[in-house]
């Protein structure tokens, strides 16, 4: 194969699965923004709408459950994203301390939780036993440290020179000072990455939701959309939570994908500029030392 | 080890202390430390290591009520007797190892060959354009997911529509069995394509450029290169994965089956853990199903130390 074959081949492959990546995408986006008459008449087949709206996006508002659901969403991201993060660090700093005692035992004890848990059923009985069911906590406390992301952060800090850390005691640093002021700030774009994973993880959790919640105030925006999709009638209570009347200018369909779209618009929104954050992240994780 | 100066008759004497790993005067210097890992400790032990305990135990055991965990009786090996003399357990072990293998058949390349055509490209305009848009399926949660296979696959979604174009007749993708593994695993490998190629890049980053340069003047075409330079030295990071994913086969990515399936396509889908989600907490037989639970972190344990260790003689990589 020349070598000019093999560009254009690649140009092309690549152009192709990169636009397959947002054409579903593209897809739900459009089904959302027309008025029924018009999704009657193409029957639902929206590639480009004739004309656009967004009372589908404004008629969410109008339910308290969907909006109970962005704030819970919101606030269990915003939480979980900053405890997960100042106990992940606090950990990882912890056994990348060369000199502490115990260390071996609690490298071990974290490793151990990555090769073997709890499962289901124990966890879930544990939750339960811990008075956690059905308040916002049973979604931030069970997961509250990833041990996987502890050991990746025990390396960086592990990687920074350690000239750092001399110079730093021969100007009279405590341990306090040396944590505080100069190795955190140093992790600083590790810990990005690890917020910003953790946060697009509980943006988008609701297994965890189905579990441990019943109350439908508490359900976060991803568990809603999922019920919406297992049954029609959970739909209707989303609708009809609120709401005094429903204008009927939109199809349930283009309703159904605004709600999809409202499960992925912040992170689309965010994503442009957090980009070199995620895949620098992921860098750090994949290449060891 | 830790040494103590001892000083005798103005000679240094350096001694091995046994007890080194007590060292309280390094405690003290640490003590900060400790205050602030106490709560993350706290934390694993009730969050992570009770629930082991209580999965050991309530497997052995029949799980009342009344008795709750501690109080249920033991029952020994009962629990396991009962579960492999059921069809239904083999169906959906059966579907567990079909799906993962599956998975690791038609997903383990593509981001392989992906990436390989991204590093190649000489446009690097095209190159950072496509990373942007190949990323974004990988932060859709699975319910987002079932939204977008939702709407192109639904009777009245595009798929049909292009269908019904070009003469075919309206399929109800959805809720044929036959269609459930080829969307599951299509979706998936759509969702994750592009993100895989991230470890394969920074892999190739690691590749000698004069390789190349070396094979191009011996007159070497690019599939050529790529067949002598590129995947030789791609070797160590594929077969680490691949055997990582081979420990990981009893996890058949439950996330995405239990938005997927529905009783239609139990037959082809069920796996370990949707079957444990909908009898131990649907049906509430939690000892039951603790016992298929500790099954397949058993084996599953068993097999990622053995997918590590030969992972490690090969390529000498592993997790840790």
């Amino acid at each position: 194969m020349s070598e000019r074959v093999y560009q254009w081949s690649a140009a092309i492959i690549v152009s192709v699965i990169s636009a397959f990546s947002v054409l579903p995408l593209w897809y739900a986006i459009s089904s959302s923004l027309v008025y029924i008459q018009e999704w009657n008449a193409k029957g639902g087949f929206i590639l480009w709408p004739d004309e656009i709206t967004l009372q589908a996006y404004q008629q969410m508002f109008a339910s308290t459950l969907f909006t109970k659901a962005m704030g819970v969403t919101v606030l269990r991201t915003a939480m979980g994203a900053l405890l997960t993060l100042a106990f992940t660090v606090i950990t990882a700093y912890a056994v990348s301390r060369k000199k502490l005692p115990g260390r071996k035992v609690l490298l071990l004890a974290i490793l151990i939780t990555i090769l073997f848990g709890g499962g289901l059923i124990p966890t879930y009985l544990v939750v339960r036993d811990m008075q956690l069911l059905d308040s916002i906590w049973a979604l931030i406390i069970p997961g509250l440290v990833d041990s996987w992301s502890v050991l990746v952060l025990k390396q960086f800090f592990e990687n920074l020179p350690s000239e750092v850390e001399e110079s730093a005691q021969i100007d009279g640093a405590g341990e306090i000072q040396l944590m505080w002021r100069i190795m955190i700030p140093m992790a600083a774009p590790a810990m990005a990455a690890i917020g910003l994973f953790t946060a697009v993880g509980h943006w988008n959790a609701w297994f965890d939701a189905l579990i441990y919640i019943d109350d439908r105030k508490l359900y976060p925006l991803q568990l809603l959309i999922r019920n919406m999709f297992e049954n029609d009638r959970e739909f209707s209570i989303m609708q009809n939570a609120g709401a005094a009347t429903i204008i009927p200018s939109i199809s349930q369909e283009s309703l159904k994908m605004a709600l999809v779209v409202y499960g992925i618009l912040p992170i689309l929104c965010v994503y442009p500029f957090l980009q070199k954050y995620f895949t620098k992240g992921m860098y750090l994780g994949a290449v060891k030392g | 080890m830790e040494y103590h100066d001892n000083e005798m008759a103005g000679r240094v004497v350096r001694r091995p202390n046994p007890l080194g790993w007590i060292g309280l005067k390094q405690m003290k210097r640490f003590w900060f430390i400790y205050l602030l890992i106490t709560p993350v400790l706290v934390y694993y032990g009730i969050f992570r290591y009770y629930p082991m305990l209580v999965q050991v135990t309530l497997a052995f055991k029949d799980f009342t009520l009344l008795g709750g965990i501690w109080h249920s009786k033991w029952i020994g090996f009962d629990n396991f007797t009962h579960i492999f003399s059921k069809d239904e357990f083999y169906q959906v072990l059966r579907n567990t190892i079909a799906i993962s293998l599956l998975r690791l058949a038609f997903g383990f390349l593509p981001p392989i060959i992906l990436a390989i055509l991204l590093y190649d490209l000489h446009s690097s305009l095209l190159r950072r354009i496509s990373q942007t848009l190949l990323y974004i399926p990988h932060f859709f949660s699975w319910v987002i997911m079932y939204g977008l296979v939702y709407a192109l696959f639904s009777n009245t979604g595009l798929v049909n529509h292009l269908l019904e174009e070009v003469g075919g007749k309206a399929q109800n993708f959805l809720l044929d069995a036959n269609w459930f593994r080829p969307l599951l695993i299509g979706s998936a490998i759509w969702k994750e394509i592009g993100w895989g190629t991230i470890i394969y890049l920074a892999g190739m980053s690691m590749i000698d450029p004069s390789l190349y340069d070396a094979a191009k003047i011996d007159g070497a075409g690019p599939l050529k290169r790529i067949w002598h330079v590129t995947l030789p030295g791609l070797q160590s990071v594929m077969i680490f994965l691949f055997t990582l994913s081979l420990g990981g086969i009893l996890n058949a990515g439950a996330e995405q089956i239990l938005l997927f399936y529905n009783p239609a396509t139990y037959s082809v889908g069920d796996v370990i853990d949707t079957y444990v989600y909908r009898q131990g907490l649907g049906s509430m037989q939690y000892s039951m199903t603790t016992a298929v639970s500790l099954f397949q972190s058993v084996i599953g344990l068993i097999l990622v130390l053995s997918s590590n260790s030969i992972s490690k003689k090969w390529t000498g990589t592993g997790i840790w």
